[in-house]
């Protein structure tokens, strides 16, 4: 199953307000503003290595329970726009 | 008194233009300029004549010519074009419209070489110590809105990039004329009368543009800093009259981010700069349709902070 993770050379700088966040990758010198949702998937990667499956169940543990219609295929393609930006990169056993 | 460049008649500034050009002081930074171009002389005259005359060996930081276009063209039509040095994106422009193609040269060189400074796109004033930054896009009434303040007792900074210093965490005057374009310039001239903006330039890239020349104070003051007071985002609405928003930290500190012309050169840096700015300072947004409210609104934010509930409104937001 792939994993995502932040590599070890992007040391991302974080910015974080009221659940939002601006994250700053030094290797491209770009920085991304993150709504909470993704804010909260980028920093449970950064911690460890984590499936879809993980973070799905991560974000419904968050929200208590009550799954937001449409989140699993949300986190797939929120997870596809971290890595075309440099955010994250898949290791696929 | 100090001698100011319209000392100098037309025929005396062209010689001077065509030899070891002439500089222009406008704070932060200085710039020579060469041109063969009579219009080019009358431009400098129109926007910059009230600027000192300074001597010939003053060190300007960059250099910059202004002349009619080689090739083919130069049989065709009169024209103008701004040269840096290295190739800049400049195609040129007929004579009538040089005061825009001298604004829009010295621009790029800012916004490309001033990198000892973050150049936010904004404009800039000051008032009792501390400076405003108004960030926006063309059309969201950033200019107008500059020109209201910079004769309603502000002093101008800036109307197109602000320049903050991340040595030192000030703002930096570079005191260049309001540029007006289409309607803000009705509204301007209703609002100081005739013969104070330049003549009006039609048929340019942006529609039809005029200047307001930097005022006599603001001059006189190039050289003064300010620290940062406070950062609004203006936006002209035909029907909202006079709305405050505090913006939401992450995304103030983006929008910041994105209208800063060198933001990505400098890195970590300016991250941090960047960050360290959003925290500490009011950010807010204005919705406007009467000048003389925004200027209101602008004074009061920076003199005495958001109110409770402007404040709040960034938490509704986050919530909505």
């Amino acid at each position: 199953m792939t994993e995502w993770y932040v590599p070890e050379d992007r040391k991302l700088l974080w910015y974080e307000r009221d659940g939002e966040a601006v994250v700053f990758n030094p290797c491209s010198g770009r920085s991304h503003y993150l709504n909470a949702l993704i804010n909260e998937m980028l920093r449970y990667i950064e911690e460890a290595p984590r499936s879809a499956s993980a973070i799905h169940a991560h974000l419904v543990e968050l929200m208590d329970g009550s799954e937001p219609p449409e989140l699993a295929s949300r986190v797939t393609e929120i997870l596809s726009s971290l890595e075309l930006q440099g955010l994250v990169d898949p290791w696929r056993p | 008194m100090a001698a100011v460049i319209s000392d100098l008649s037309r025929k005396g500034l062209l010689r001077r233009l065509g030899g070891d050009g002439i500089v222009l002081d406008t704070g932060a930074v200085a710039t020579r300029i060469f041109s063969k171009v009579p219009e080019v002389a009358d431009a400098i005259l129109d926007h910059y004549g009230h600027y000192p005359l300074m001597e010939d060996d003053y060190v300007a930081d960059y250099r910059l010519s202004l002349d009619r276009p080689g090739g083919i063209r130069l049989f065709y039509k009169r024209q103008v074009i701004g040269n840096v040095g290295v190739p800049a994106p400049f195609t040129p422009f007929p004579v009538d419209i040089a005061p825009m193609m001298l604004e829009m040269t010295m621009n790029w060189c800012v916004a490309t070489r001033s990198n000892r400074y973050l150049i936010f796109h904004s404009a800039v004033l000051e008032k009792d110590g501390r400076a405003v930054i108004l960030p926006g896009d063309s059309g969201q009434g950033k200019s107008t809105l500059c020109a209201a303040l910079a004769t309603s007792g502000w002093r101008l900074f800036s109307d197109e990039f602000g320049l903050f210093d991340l040595r030192t965490g000030m703002m930096m005057p570079n005191v260049r004329p309001v540029s007006l374009k289409n309607r803000s310039i009705d509204i301007m001239e209703a609002r100081l009368g005739e013969g104070v903006l330049t003549r009006r330039l039609h048929d340019t890239p942006k529609g039809t543009v005029a200047y307001l020349p930097a005022p006599a104070d603001a001059v006189a003051r190039r050289a003064e800093q300010a620290p940062p007071g406070a950062v609004i985002f203006p936006f002209y609405h035909p029907e909202i009259e006079g709305a405050v928003r505090a913006y939401p930290k992450a995304r103030g500190l983006i929008s910041l981010c994105g209208g800063a012309a060198n933001y990505e050169m400098l890195g970590e840096q300016a991250f941090r700069a960047m960050a360290d700015f959003v925290d500490r300072h009011p950010i807010a947004r204005i919705a406007y349709k009467s000048l003389d409210n925004a200027v209101a609104m602008v004074e009061r934010i920076v003199t005495q902070g958001l109110t409770d509930e402007e404040a709040h409104s960034a938490q509704r937001e986050l919530a909505g």
